[in-house]
């Protein structure tokens, strides 16, 4: 579950300040979900895909996101080829078909969920997530709103490692998913789930009471050790990406 | 003059059970700090210590949910009437559960978050964050997530990023609980250096179960029991009344219990010992050192672990290589080493959660290659060390049937199977009751009720004693020394040496993922410079007869003198 994380590097991407990268990862996961041309969707793709893999840092966490979404990736491949849309059909299987049109609207589908998920995995594999706090603070977003965002990214980490223990501990007491019945299988999933649950709200009653601790007060004004400068090269990022999505949805 | 005054203390929770009935923590709890002072709260699983601790921070009453009356005075300043957020510049409280208390992406921003909730300009956070980290020995680790910290780091940074906030009371809950020996030496040291640095500047509550600790650092002793405190006084004074300790479940130090015994003047750590006993205590005779801690025949071979190694996945050490071991059927091996040395990974090795990169694991002659865990678990029961990873029925005899169930058991014969488990561990009474909302140490014997209940012959214990007070301990150890007579395999995982003194028949010491000794307990334990070289520290009679220069092998518990 770490491919989503911040990863320490020296690349044109960890240089920037956190608020151009925002704006970029907004504006991109915009275009993608209003972009309907497959072609358009498959330039941005590889525009985004080149980004992510031209720093060293960024480049070992291409493959395990690619990894990550494929499971999602194959039930859309099969199952939106499969859904018919008008044209003559280059496969059929009984019943069903596979035409131009579905096949292309599919392979921009995946595009599209890929895009995105590289537009938002490069900002929060290149910033800190102290200063994606501050950048989202100087956004305008409430420190309330905007740490509590960042902060459960990160422990999205802890309990998939909690979850992994939890099933351990049931396969130790003899659980088992052999059965192929989904039912079968989703009511195995409730000596995990239940004690992922009752630890996950531990977790967070101890996590309140330990913010509270160290003065912590909603709405109360706070400083931060996390100073952001916008520089030049931040400006001349912007003025390029904008420009980049500007040119595409022309196109 | 006074740093915390508590007048009458009572608080009450409302009952899990939503039954309207209420749970009376603290029963009317006076105590008074002096500033500088250096007071442990100590008292069994349930007496109150948390709650205390929770008091005197302001979460009680302003942010847990429960009722309470009496006044808690902190620093000058009622708790009842000060604002939490107020309180927290003056009360520092480091949480039994330090990793839950660790919530930013960086060793730094954890430290800098009540710094910033203090508004405090970025100039003096920086300053303040390189003098907390000093304090507690960090310096390095400035920029490394608080989640790639061991448990004895992360515990010191939960310390440094209270003390950054300069406060003037420090409450500790439990802050050694858990930690190998290497952990607990690195925040005992911590603790010892910051009553050094600030004397009388700063007060101290420690709650703990840790009666070693108690001994080390404690000027006086608080002894909670059922929400009251029953016994006050200086180390020497409380550790005398080694019965009525040991009665309420309590820990004793060693040398308390050695000096109880042979009408020694009462002191509590090997040091002070060494100075003062040097002529009024002789080693054991070696006749009565016991040879074994025998309990039961072994006969056969019943897990072979053949040139062992694994290596988890991007990682590039092994986490265990070149380790070959026999385990024998009936035997109670101990397993020790310092957090990261393989015995969790050797453990799980056992009942197929994990497989070797290389060499094979046999389990009754079956390779755990060929199984599944689940189909191991007929062979194997794995108590981990964390009850709350297991616990998720509706009532305690659901919970204790649920693994004979998957193992197919049903009807009367599983009837029967449950009723033994529960009635080993006193847990009849609560088999109507949700495991959930139980006190920790029941959820613990809830735990083990369950894997006994599937009567594999082999047990897999991980840290059985953690965070348990030393009635519950014995209790534990108890039912499973009645299991082992009866010829089950155990296998135990535990930093606490005396527990493989007492019962383990074979230790090995893991070191950097191989085997490094292993032998009988009372030989490996007895050797000072191994025991240290590894990372542990050894028991305070070895200590003590090691200071004294007594001829080996040295005692590792007061059996011997016991025994005379």
């Amino acid at each position: 579950m770490s491919e989503w994380l911040y990863v320490p590097g020296s690349g044109l991407f960890h240089r920037l300040d956190p608020r151009p990268k925002m704006v970029f990862a907004a504006f991109s996961t915009v275009y993608l979900a209003l972009e309907s041309e497959p072609s358009v969707l498959l330039v941005a793709l590889g525009i985004l895909q080149a980004l992510s893999l031209s720093c060293r840092a960024t480049r070992s966490r291409v493959l395990p996101l690619w990894r990550a979404l494929s499971p999602l990736l194959l039930i859309l491949l099969v199952f939106g080829s499969l859904c018919w849309r008008p044209g003559d059909a280059l496969l059929a299987i009984g019943p069903l078909g596979i035409t131009a049109s579905s096949f292309w609207y599919t392979i921009g589908m995946a595009a599209r969920i890929i895009g995105i998920s590289l537009a938002i995995s490069l900002l929060l594999w290149t910033t800190e997530p102290g200063d994606a706090v501050a950048g989202l603070t100087r956004l305008g977003i409430p420190f309330a709103v905007g740490f509590p965002v960042i902060m459960v990214l990160q422990h999205v980490v802890t309990f998939h490692r909690q979850f992994q223990r939890i099933l351990e501990a049931q396969q130790s007491r003899g659980l088992t998913f052999s059965r192929w019945n989904p039912y079968q299988v989703a009511r195995a999933y409730i000596p995990v789930l239940v004690p992922l649950l009752i630890t996950a709200l531990r977790s967070v009653d101890t996590l309140a009471l330990a913010l509270q601790s160290r003065g912590f007060e909603p709405g109360k004004p706070r400083t931060s050790r996390r100073v952001l400068r916008m520089r030049t090269m931040d400006w001349a990022f912007m003025a390029v990406c904008t420009g980049t999505i500007a040119a595409l949805a022309w196109f | 003059m006074s740093a915390i005054r508590v007048a009458d203390l009572q608080v009450s929770y409302p009952s899990p059970l939503l039954d309207g009935t209420r749970i009376h923590a603290l029963r009317g709890i006076d105590l008074e700090v002096a500033r500088g002072e250096f007071v442990a709260l100590m008292g069994p699983g349930g007496a109150g210590k948390s709650t205390v601790c929770l008091a005197l921070n302001g979460a009680i009453p302003h942010a847990v949910d429960c009722e309470s009356t009496g006044t808690v005075t902190v620093a000058g300043q009622e708790t009842r009437t000060t604002p939490f957020a107020q309180l927290a510049r003056q009360v520092g409280l480091v949480f039994e559960d330090a990793e839950a208390q660790l919530f930013n992406a960086t060793v730094a921003d954890e430290i800098a978050f009540g710094l910033e909730s203090m508004t405090f300009p970025v100039d003096q956070i920086e300053r303040r964050i390189d003098a907390a980290l000093e304090q507690v020995v960090l310096s390095g680790f400035r920029d490394r997530s608080p989640r790639t910290l061991s448990g004895g780091e992360a515990r010191r940074l939960a310390l440094a990023s209270v003390l950054a906030m300069q406060p003037r009371v420090l409450v500790l809950d439990e802050p050694t609980a858990g930690l190998d020996a290497r952990g607990r030496y690195e925040v005992l040291t911590a603790i010892e250096r910051l009553q050094e640095e600030h004397g009388t500047e700063m007060t101290v509550v420690m709650a703990t179960q840790d009666a070693e600790a108690v001994a080390r650092f404690a000027d006086r002793i608080a002894v909670l029991r059922d929400g009251k405190v029953s016994l006050t006084g200086t180390p020497e004074e409380v550790f005398r009344q080694v019965e009525t300790l040991e009665a309420w479940g309590l820990a004793v130090p060693q040398l308390a219990r050695l000096a109880h015994h042979l009408g020694l003047p009462p002191i509590c750590t090997p040091q002070h010992a060494a100075k003062h006993w040097a002529d009024l205590i002789a080693p054991p005779p070696s006749a009565t050192l016991p040879t074994i801690p025998s309990l039961a025949p072994t006969t056969g071979t019943i897990i072979e672990i053949r040139d062992l190694r694994y290596e988890y996945p991007a990682s590039d050490q092994p986490a265990l290589h070149g380790v070959t071991l026999d385990i024998a059927r009936g035997e109670w091996l101990g397993i020790v080493g310092i957090n990261g040395s393989g015995k969790t990974t050797l453990l799980k090795h056992l009942n197929g959660l994990l497989h070797p990169t290389s060499g094979t694991v046999r389990v009754h002659g079956e390779d755990t290659r060929d199984q599944q865990v689940g189909q191991l678990a007929r062979l194997i029961s794995y108590l981990p060390q964390n009850p709350d990873q297991s616990i998720f029925c509706a009532s305690v005899g659901e919970e204790v049937a649920y693994g004979p169930r998957q193992l197919g058991l049903r009807g009367q014969t599983l009837a029967e199977r449950v009723a033994e488990s529960l009635d080993l561990l006193g847990l009849t009474p609560l088999a109507e009751h949700p495991p959930a909302v139980l006190g920790y140490g029941q959820r613990r014997c809830v735990a083990l009720a369950s894997v006994l209940s599937m009567n594999a012959p082999v047990l897999a214990l991980d840290e059985p004693s953690v965070g348990l007070d030393r009635g519950t301990v014995t209790r534990l150890m108890d039912v499973i020394s009645t299991r082992h007579r009866q010829g089950t395999t155990v296998v135990m995982i535990t930093h606490d040496l005396d527990l493989i003194a007492r019962y383990a028949q074979r230790a090995i010491i893991l070191s950097e993922g191989r085997i490094c000794a292993q032998g009988r307990p009372h030989d490996l334990l007895a050797d000072v410079s191994l025991i240290r070289e590894v990372g542990l520290e050894p028991l305070p009679v070895t200590v003590l007869g090691h200071a004294l220069g007594w001829p080996l092998p040295l005692p590792v518990s007061i059996a011997a003198w016991e025994a005379t």
